[in-house]
């Protein structure tokens, strides 16, 4: 019953949310993005950041570090925190903790088709997967050659099966394929996972259906964005919108006959709660606009922590992470290319 | 007769002077190309990491490895003699187009004397310069013509023929591995990939015929991965971030400025070194 959570909660998952607020507590601060942004070399930031929860990750790595480096040590302090969590989690909250990584897997499996299209060897893809999104037979995915296969010989036991429809084909595996499958399996997965946030009901459906319902906004934002100019058409770009968000489905009729910029803007700006986002850019400007919409995703996630017993706190615990590693990576590409300036386009300061 | 001798050094001085100053004019051009490309590189650089901001990881797991350079550097060493000693070299940019495209464009070169807009655009650098001398002075309305009419075309073109008789049979031992192995059906479940929007079933299973053609120019541009600017990108994804594509864009232009500093060092090095040798002369004349 909404409201009660309090009562029961913590006898199963108050241990978890006492985690995950411990780790909230390490993010970085604007004092220690301050610190990296006074770095002159990567190792300057490697030696910055030792002092932060990422010390043990980063102390004993080599020199000369690269970036990639930097981001693969702290992301993989994001996924052992969150596999620490997810190992001790109950049935309901190991099974949302899940949810949170659909996306993750989604992308590696993206990854694997697309790189044995290009004949990429499988074991060096594998090195590339997100350890998030990991699944046991993942590196048979190699050996399909169109989406039935695909489904059938791979994906059906996993948890992307039900994303499938009944329509298979046997159209081989190409660039554009690939693309058209990757969105809609997410617009799939954003759906199913809005579906069981309801179910639970209480704060947890209430904080996670406003912060899905921006991430399928945000989504549907990018590919009309990145789409124009491509030969995707119209009508194959509306199949890809989900069927939920503040958008649906009068603001996906528009942004889906889009062409430029403006005429995007024109479309979210109609919807109150992103006018505020799109005031901020100029006329005909979008480079601005991820920045925009990550500080928006950090603002909502921040004020998840605000309310107790729910299951917000997770998903928004690993999006806030996510983040930092964006402004980590961010900072490092533009000390190693000596353009300190546009350090600060890029950072988005969670607190 | 001292008159006339007055009269040549004076020429020669003349003629020193403007080779002095032209090789300072030389200088001067080769310095502001150092310049742009630098900040070229800066600027693609940067757009780089905005696109790894935006979607994430981008490297080396992604290229094909079946790629073709779409783009060649050819060395041409001049053929008429110069005032100056020493071998002088041009560089020139080949831009791969696929034999379809580029059989239409001579056909259209020789029909008329002048060839439409389109064809010229589309014909290869190296034609268009032929008629020139052996070395190739690259200016910037030469290199840095728009290549977005090429791309397109490229990328509609590509899904109308092969690129090779391997390819070819990669493409048939598919289609059969295909055909062996792709008969009968196991139930799955309801969702949406595949058949699109799962409120409509018809509508999801057919698609525009567009994206259909595509597809299939997709599925062999994409085994190549060289065919100019949409093959390379699209090894990173169809829907890529716009700082992607600047950053492609950006690379480009880069190279091409990579290859007038080149032509601009081959023009300077002989023409200082006779600056500098008619200065030497010149000293203990006077």
């Amino acid at each position: 019953m909404y409201g009660f959570e309090m009562m029961t909660f913590n006898i199963k998952d108050g241990f978890l949310e006492a985690i995950v607020r411990g780790h909230r507590s390490g993010l970085l601060t604007v004092a220690d993005y301050n610190n990296l942004s006074q770095c002159e070399t990567l190792d300057d930031i490697k030696m910055n950041l030792t002092s932060t929860d990422y010390g043990a990750y980063l102390a004993n790595e080599a020199s000369p570090i690269y970036t990639a480096n930097i981001v693969e040590k702290c992301t993989l302090k994001l996924v052992n925190d969150w596999n620490y969590m997810r190992s001790q989690a109950d049935e309901t909250l190991a099974t949302f903790m899940d949810y949170c990584t659909y996306g993750h897997m989604i992308d590696n499996v993206v990854l694997i088709v697309t790189g044995t299209l290009h004949e990429r060897d499988v074991q060096e893809l594998l090195d590339k997967c997100h350890p998030l999104g990991m699944f046991d037979s993942i590196a048979t995915l190699a050996v399909a050659q169109n989406m039935r296969e695909l489904y059938r010989l791979v994906l059906v036991d996993t948890p992307l099966a039900p994303y499938f429809s009944e329509n298979l084909t046997h159209e081989d595996l190409d660039e554009m394929n690939i693309e058209i499958m990757r969105n809609t399996l997410y617009k799939a997965y954003l759906d199913d996972f809005a579906s069981f946030c309801q179910k639970l009901g209480g704060t947890t459906a209430e904080i996670m259906g406003d912060m899905l319902a921006f991430e399928t906004d945000r989504r549907a934002l990018n590919i009309t964005l990145n789409s124009i100019g491509t030969e995707l058409t119209r009508e194959d770009r509306k199949k890809l919108y989900s069927n939920f968000g503040l958008l649906y489905p009068h603001g996906h009729n528009e942004l889906a006959i889009a062409e430029d910029f403006d005429q995007i803007r024109s479309a979210m700006e109609k919807v109150p709660a992103y006018s505020g986002i799109f005031s901020k850019l100029g006329y005909g400007e979008s480079q601005m606009l991820d920045k925009l919409l990550y500080e928006e995703e950090v603002k909502k996630c921040v004020d998840c922590f605000e309310q107790q017993f729910h299951y917000g706190v997770f998903y928004a615990y690993m999006k806030l992470r996510e983040q930092e590693i964006r402004n980590v990576m961010w900072i490092s590409e533009c000390v190693a290319q000596d353009q300190k300036g546009r350090i600060s386009d890029g950072i988005v300061y969670l607190f | 007769m001292a008159a006339a001798e007055k009269a040549s050094s004076a020429t020669d001085l003349d003629a020193a002077e403007r080779e002095f100053v032209e090789s300072l004019d030389t200088l001067q051009e080769y310095l502001q190309l150092q310049a742009r490309l630098q900040d070229q590189l800066k600027q693609g650089l940067m757009n780089l990491a905005r696109a790894k901001y935006s979607m994430g990881p981008i490297g080396q797991a992604q290229y094909d490895m079946d790629m073709k350079a779409s783009v060649r550097v050819a060395v041409r060493s001049e053929g008429a003699s110069t005032t100056c000693s020493g071998s002088r070299f041009g560089f020139e940019i080949q831009k791969q187009l696929p034999s379809a495209t580029a059989t239409a464009a001579t056909a259209a070169a020789r029909r008329s004397p002048q060839p439409p807009a389109a064809a010229v655009g589309r014909s290869n650098v190296v034609e268009k310069v032929a008629a020139a001398d052996g070395i190739v002075r690259c200016t910037d309305d030469d290199l840095l013509d728009n290549d977005g009419d090429e791309d397109d075309g490229l990328s509609r073109e590509e899904g109308e023929e092969e690129e090779g008789e391997l390819k070819e049979a990669n493409e048939f031992l598919r289609r059969m591995r295909m055909l062996l192995s792709g008969d009968g059906g196991g139930d799955v479940g309801g969702g949406g990939v595949g058949g699109g929007d799962g409120n409509s079933a018809s509508s999801g299973t057919a698609e525009s015929k567009m994206t259909r053609r595509l597809r299939r120019g997709g599925r062999n541009g994409g085994g190549g991965g060289g065919g100019g600017g949409g093959g390379p990108l699209h090894w990173f994804g169809v829907l890529v971030p716009p700082a992607l594509k600047d950053a492609q864009s950006g690379f480009s232009a880069a190279l091409e400025t990579c290859l007038q500093l080149a032509n601009t060092a081959q023009r300077m090095r002989p023409q200082l070194a006779s600056s500098s040798a008619g200065a030497a002369e010149e000293g203990p004349a006077t």
